[in-house]
């Protein structure tokens, strides 16, 4: 694998070659990675795998049209290549006015924990042992289960130049582990998931009774029945929640507000969702995977609250939408070879002052929902989903596996029926999510 | 680059492995998209890399490297014996492949323009075209993406069978999203093209035709109703049928789900799982559409897989392991992602059969329902057979006739009831030729289509209950 200065070596030598070869504006990001995974399937381990990539990717820009250029492999011949040609394609795109330029050097603050020696180091063997202790933990549960999953490792270089003098690099690693776990009783079946994903070794969370709750769940999920259709208060479980909170907030990336084409469109400082929802984004949050101190295009991230109190605070930008919008750049730029897209990091949904268990117990009639997050189409804001893994709720205490039942409504009106949030949370590195209620949701029916 | 990686297998059968395989290959190619008016973004692209497969006492180790230079190989080889080496005393049911066929092929897609032989220009200028009458189509456009792919190259293949293979093709793909708005809501309507040809996909199509029909589904939307909720009878188009034939129903003859325990028809070979009307065919073999192919990425010959015949399973997809596993030929299905990726059971161009109704027969004979247009994406729960899929208009059935337009539909059913629910299907027939399908992280071309198909009941996702629909 490169150095971070070799890295840095390329990524410099790319922009310096797309500038030469006419770009005004230019930048590079290179990447390399290694790791090893091992899968299981049906009780078996199916196959160990290895994998050595690199790349670079380059942007450009000529009076604004912007050209981008990829490849992979790592050398100075190909840097100096996909430089050139991202200028040459930036000269066929059309002139942009809404493109100001690439964003200077800023100060960044110390990055986070990002690498672990005990990841890097971590021998195939123990991956496969991993996986053999989890099929055991799977049939200690139940004989006739099937698991599957998968365990690995990997150890990476990012790093990022331009043309105006940004010059960032780091290394990471990243372990992580899954399980699935498929039961069938008679004509019925069902199956959960569950895994967790690290920078460090010991963070990974192995032997904390994961595997033999998500076999545990799988089981409860077999005995289905239909509820009629009508309006239910929800439960979003942990994970549901965070994720759902996460796709609403993805949504609020400034190109496809810019664009018109995203039901952000004029939310910026609105009272989005009910004021018991604070979402806070940690990009500092040590030995995440998403934590970094610099974005896609090099800038400083920082912590804030995206969602204050219900209120959407503002809309995620990279360089060039910020400029546009006359906004301060907001350290969300995503890059995947040239292309700079805009991403979030870790999120921290706060909780609230009520335990799960007492959402749940002020329910008269409704669901939990623990599998498929109710996300909304990304331009009109529609929510219509299919609750893949939920239980009734009656008269305060959870029952059996609710079957083919669908919850639909406008993303907005969901936010703001949110009442509560749990005090109790899952805790992932850099991520906090409590589970939510949303008072008198659509669920329909067969 | 043949004898290198013929010296790679022999390598890894020397190093005792029962079956050695390696599969590697350049591609480049060039993206252009046009948004809003203007030609945002001009790119290129370009990757190389190699898969080495090795199954060394029952336990498979696979590697994938960027680098194609003998060194660089042979440490990936050596890694991928060591790995599997060191895991196979502690795999509980060892691994084998059936026996193929050794085959020396050269693999080309009539290709009538290659896309490095139309100039960058002429591209971008087709983009351009198809953008701008998208845009000028109605003054409730608000947005605008035309985004063109294309692609080429060399991929090759050795195995331990002896078998030699060589692909040489290109792929061209051309997609349009228009968003329009008003007071009240936005809403968006795409459209694709992609194969495995050359700038013929673009340069056939009538850019006028195609962004007008695009950019009025959108303005169309503005005017629809939500949908109804509940259970009723159902009446889908070719790309919904095409959508539950291949998504709900045939990952489950995927030869490695079945084995796997995450299959609904699993031992129900030569059972009724479907309607007698219902014949699902997958077809590597057909005319070059999205999915086709000569030889599998296992270098076994392509051929028409019968995986339905009136109503009755027939047949599953099986690669090298799962023919073995299963005491069958292999029937050439094993597809891979990239060199990057191992093969795996897939399916190609997927379809079902048209009937013998009017599509005004079909409507007539619903008192109330709905009609659902136009895939938007799903996803499946393969061990409940549970789907789920999404869709962007349709229209209300009332006492046999269509009523008013609904957007936004959410379609939520179980897939063995829903094939054995059909009650009719049309002579119509129409196939999607866009889309990549995912499976273990790797994306392959797939081709999807059949008649418009009346069902008993699905599950509607809508927001209004209690109302006629």
């Amino acid at each position: 694998m490169v150095s971070e200065e070799r890295a840095l070596d390329l990524a410099l030598a790319a922009v310096h070659a797309a500038v030469a070869a006419g770009a005004e504006w230019a930048d590079a990001g290179v990447f390399c990675s290694q790791g090893q995974s091992v899968e299981f399937e049906r009780n078996t381990v199916r196959e160990c795998s290895s994998g050595r990539h690199e790349g670079l990717g380059v942007r450009a820009f000529v009076a604004g049209g912007m050209g981008t250029a990829s490849a992979s492999g790592l050398d100075l011949h190909t840097a100096r290549r996909v430089g050139s040609e991202a200028a040459e394609m930036a000269r066929t795109a059309s002139p942009d006015p809404d493109f100001h330029r690439l964003p200077d050097p800023r100060p960044l603050e110390p990055p986070p924990v990002s690498w672990d020696d005990a990841v890097a180091g971590l021998p195939s063997q123990t991956l496969v042992e991993w996986c053999l202790e989890d099929i055991e933990r799977g049939r200690s549960v139940t004989d006739d289960v099937f698991m599957s999953g998968a365990a690995g490792i990997s150890a990476g270089v990012a790093a990022i130049a331009s043309s105006t003098g940004v010059a960032v690099a780091r290394r990471g690693t990243h372990v992580s582990w899954y399980v699935g776990a498929s039961v069938w009783r008679d004509d019925r079946a069902a199956s959960f998931f569950d895994g967790r994903s690290a920078v460090r070794l010991s963070d990974v969370q192995r032997g904390e009774g994961i595997v033999e709750k998500t076999v545990q769940t799988a089981l409860a999920l077999l005995d289905e029945a239909t509820v009629p259709t009508g309006r239910r208060d929800v439960v979003l479980d942990y994970d549901v929640a965070g994720e759902w909170l996460y796709g609403v907030l993805a949504a609020a990336e400034a190109e496809g507000v810019q664009r018109g084409r995203s039901f952000m469109v004029g939310k910026e400082g609105d009272q989005i969702a009910s004021d018991v929802i604070t979402v806070i984004e940690d990009p500092f949050a040590p030995a995440a995977p998403a934590s970094s101190s610099w974005d896609g295009e090099g800038m400083p991230k920082s912590r804030s609250a995206l969602l204050d109190r219900g209120v959407l605070t503002t809309y995620l930008h990279n360089s060039y939408t910020a400029f546009k919008a006359g906004v301060e750049i907001t350290g969300h730029a995503s890059r995947s070879g040239g292309y700079v897209g805009i991403g979030l990091s870790n999120l921290q949904v706060q909780p609230g002052s009520v335990t799960k268990a007492e959402l749940i117990a002020g329910i008269d009639s409704g669901l939990l929902i623990i599998l498929g997050a109710p996300d909304p189409n990304r331009v009109t804001g529609q929510v219509s989903s299919t609750v893949d893994g939920g239980f009734l709720i009656e008269k305060g205490e959870v029952r059996g596996a609710v079957k083919g039942a669908m919850i639909a409504g406008h993303i907005f009106d969901l936010l703001r029926s949110v009442d509560a949030v749990s005090s109790d949370y899952r805790a992932y590195p850099g991520r906090i999510y409590p589970a939510l209620r949303i008072r008198d949701v659509l669920v329909s029916s067969r | 680059m043949r004898e290198l990686l013929e010296e790679l297998v022999q390598r890894g059968m020397r190093a005792g492995a029962q079956f050695a395989e390696v599969r590697a290959g350049t591609w480049r190619g060039a993206s252009v998209t046009a948004e809003d008016g203007r030609i945002h973004r001009c790119s290129t692209y370009s990757s190389r890399g190699a898969g080495l497969r090795v199954l060394v006492r029952g336990a498979w180790g696979f590697a994938s490297t960027d680098n194609l230079d003998p060194t660089s190989l042979r440490t990936a080889l050596d890694e991928a014996i060591a790995m599997a080496s060191a895991a196979s005393p502690r795999v509980a049911q060892a691994a084998r492949v059936a026996e193929a066929p050794s085959v020396e092929a050269l693999s080309r897609a009539p290709v009538r323009m290659p896309p490095d032989s139309v100039s960058l220009s002429e591209r971008v200028g087709a983009v351009a075209a198809f953008e701008e009458r998208l845009r000028k189509h109605h003054t409730a456009i608000v947005n605008t993406i035309v985004n063109y792919t294309d692609g080429g190259g060399v991929t090759e293949l050795v195995n331990s069978f002896g078998s030699y293979v060589r692909w040489e093709g290109s792929t061209c793909s051309l997609y349009l999203t228009a968003v329009a708005a008003n007071e009240t809501t936005r809403q968006s309507a795409f459209s694709g093209y992609a194969s495995p040809r050359g700038f013929e996909v673009v340069a056939d199509l009538d850019p006028d035709e195609v962004s007008d029909r695009t950019a009025q589904r959108a303005v169309d939307l503005l005017s629809a109703a939500e949908p109804p909720a509940g259970s009723m009878p159902v009446i889908v188009d070719p790309e919904i049928t095409g959508l539950i034939v291949h998504e709900a129903f045939g990952h489950n003859c995927e030869a490695d789900l079945v084995w796997a325990g995450e299959s609904i028809v699993a031992g129900k070979e030569g059972q009724q799982v479907a309607a007698e009307c219902v014949t699902i065919v997958d077809d590597p073999t057909w005319d070059w559409h999205n999915g086709s192919f000569e030889y599998d990425d296992e270098g076994v010959p392509a051929r028409r897989h019968v995986l339905v015949q009136s109503g009755v399973l027939t047949e599953y997809l099986y690669d090298l392991e799962m023919a073995a596993h299963f005491g069958v030929a292999p029937n050439g299905a094993a597809r891979a992602g990239s060199y990057h990726d191992r093969p795996l059971p897939r399916m190609s161009n997927t379809f079902m059969e048209p009937g013998d109704a009017e599509l005004e027969d079909l409507i007539a004979s619903v008192d109330r329902g709905v009609l659902i247009c136009g895939d938007r994406g799903g996803y499946v729960d393969t061990t409940r057979g549970h789907f789920t899929f999404f869709a962007e208009t349709g229209f209300e059935i009332l006492d046999g006739r269509l009523g008013r337009q609904i957007r936004n539909c959410t379609l939520s059913g179980y897939t063995l009831e829903t094939l054995r629910g059909v009650l009719g299907l049309s002579r119509d027939f129409g196939v999607a030729d866009r889309g990549t399908c995912g499976k273990h992280g790797q994306g392959v071309r797939v081709s999807l289509g059949g008649p418009h198909m009346l069902v008993r009941e699905i599950t509607v996702g809508g927001s209004r209950i209690g109302e006629d629909t």
